[in-house]
């Protein structure tokens, strides 16, 4: 046995999970060794001196904690499956999903049909002497109802993201690409769901989605971020390839980090490697170059 | 506890949580029972605080019941707790960072807790204290795989399930980890000194 060897398998022996023949090949080799046998001796005091560190118990209102706690969750999974009436604005949320078509083509003349009346409301609409001219009036009305409809698409992405149900959470990933590019709240919305969710399918999903906000430094920051804290590597590798689609420089140290660390799944690591060629290769953007 | 004993409770586990995702949340009291203690001793050693142990381990039984679909039947339960434990543990040190202003994470952490306890009435008492601030010192992934496996009381294999990454990759870690602990140790103990 080389000393290399040895001295790896030093803290198995000490947390007693060195096997034989593996346990008397290291015996061997310490009665032959001096460097690795002082090693051992040094290793082994330290590993008995960390044993009688005191224990430490922790103290009753921890109980008391947690029973509060499971109480109020208890009591909210009980309120929440009593039948009520819901509030307005789920009201209209509900009815939203419900109205809204599922096909893209006919959405497409839903929302030409609500802008359509929206200007016809604006042009035949009869102005008083407090109103701005006409064609000011309809420009108005239209960016009034274009909000009105960003909003309630928002309202529907957000509230679909938080269900306990993963294909309602998926439901809402989908919503959330109908907004505005630049919706802040929907994009720390998809940010929270790629860090925090629990369905790997509504991670990758998220993921997927943030591409649509791929101009926002937030949105670049945030994927690059994400990836430290990924354990998936199916969501480790969406990550590297969204990242490297966007060509972001910034995020090279987090893809140089995940490439070094050395529980990355090898799959991880491949696609890491090929990401950093591709983005270091590539143009930088203007907000690049300004660091 | 034998072999056969630590498969069985490892059994029983598995089906309590599988029992709180089916809906009997009250279950998670039981595991709660068995595991706060354990728990609470392995956020004591990465943290070397107390009061913070205590709110992460609240932290993991919430995440439990929040996250109880993500377990599956053929999981070891304990891995998949001390993987929530691991991921509340680098979180809580991610929020520091956020409040505190970047710079290096383990400079942010606590020092650890001062005040009488029962190491005083052992005769080694500041070879006590220069020990934990030694394995504070520890960068926390080195911390972390120590204590799994030194107090702990996992296998190699449940670490490496708790880690992600092979068994191999466990084995080098506790040891190089054991070996910067002893360096960090006799420095500390040699600025005593001097």
């Amino acid at each position: 046995m080389r000393c290399e060897r040895a001295r790896e398998r030093m803290a198995e022996s000490l947390a007693g999970a060195l096997q034989t023949p593996a346990a008397g090949e290291l015996d061997a080799h310490l009665a032959a060794c001096e460097a690795c046998a002082a090693e051992w001796v040094a290793l082994r005091d330290l590993w008995d001196s960390l044993g009688r560190l005191p224990e430490e118990y922790p103290g009753p209102a921890m109980r008391e904690r947690f029973d509060a706690m499971l109480a109020a969750y208890q009591a909210g999974i009980a309120q929440a499956s009593l039948i009520r009436r819901p509030g307005l604005l789920e009201q209209l949320s509900a009815a939203w999903l419900r109205c809204w078509p599922r096909r893209p083509a006919w959405q497409f003349a839903a929302a030409m049909a609500v802008l359509a009346v929206g200007i016809g409301v604006g042009r035949f609409s009869a102005p008083d002497s407090a109103t701005p001219p006409r064609r000011a009036g309809a420009n108005t009305e239209l960016a009034r109802l274009r909000n009105e409809v960003h909003e309630m698409r928002q309202l529907v992405a957000l509230s679909l993201l938080q269900q306990q149900s993963a294909s309602q959470r998926l439901e809402g990933v989908n919503w959330s690409v109908r907004v505005e590019p630049n919706d802040t709240e929907v994009l720390s919305a998809l940010l929270r769901t790629v860090n925090t969710d629990g369905n790997v399918n509504v991670r990758l999903a998220a993921v997927d989605a943030l591409r649509y906000f791929g101009d926002s430094p937030v949105a670049r920051r945030g994927l690059a971020q994400a990836l430290s804290r990924q354990q998936s590597p199916l969501v480790q590798i969406a990550l590297i390839d969204t990242i490297s689609e966007l060509r972001d420089r910034q995020a090279l140290p987090e893809i140089r980090a995940i490439l070094n660390h050395c529980s990355t799944d090898e799959n991880v690591r491949q696609r890491a490697q090929a990401a950093l060629v591709r983005i270091s290769s590539s143009e930088p953007r203007p907000q690049d170059s300004r660091r | 506890m034998s072999k056969g004993e630590t498969r069985r409770v490892e059994t029983e586990d598995g089906q309590l949580m599988l029992a709180v995702q089916a809906g009997d949340v009250a279950q998670l009291s039981v595991l709660f029972e068995r595991h706060h203690r354990r728990l609470f001793r392995f956020f004591v050693r990465l943290s070397g605080d107390r009061q913070t142990a205590e709110d992460l381990v609240q932290e993991v039984f919430f995440r439990m019941l929040k996250y109880r679909l993500t377990y599956t039947s053929g999981g070891q339960f304990i891995a998949w707790m001390y993987r929530i434990a691991r991921n509340v543990h680098l979180d809580g040190l991610a929020r520091q960072r956020e409040e505190a202003g970047a710079g290096p994470e383990d400079a942010l952490e606590s020092a650890p807790s001062a005040g009488p306890g029962p190491e005083e009435r052992l005769r080694s008492a500041q070879q006590v204290q220069l020990l934990r601030r030694a394995l504070h010192s520890l960068p926390v992934e080195k911390r972390e795989v120590l204590v799994l496996s030194r107090y702990q009381n996992l296998k190699y294999d449940e670490i490496a399930s708790v880690l992600n990454c092979e068994v191999g990759a466990v084995k080098v870690r506790v040891y190089r980890a054991l070996k910067e602990l002893g360096q960090a140790f006799f420095l500390l103990a040699g600025e005593k000194a001097s």
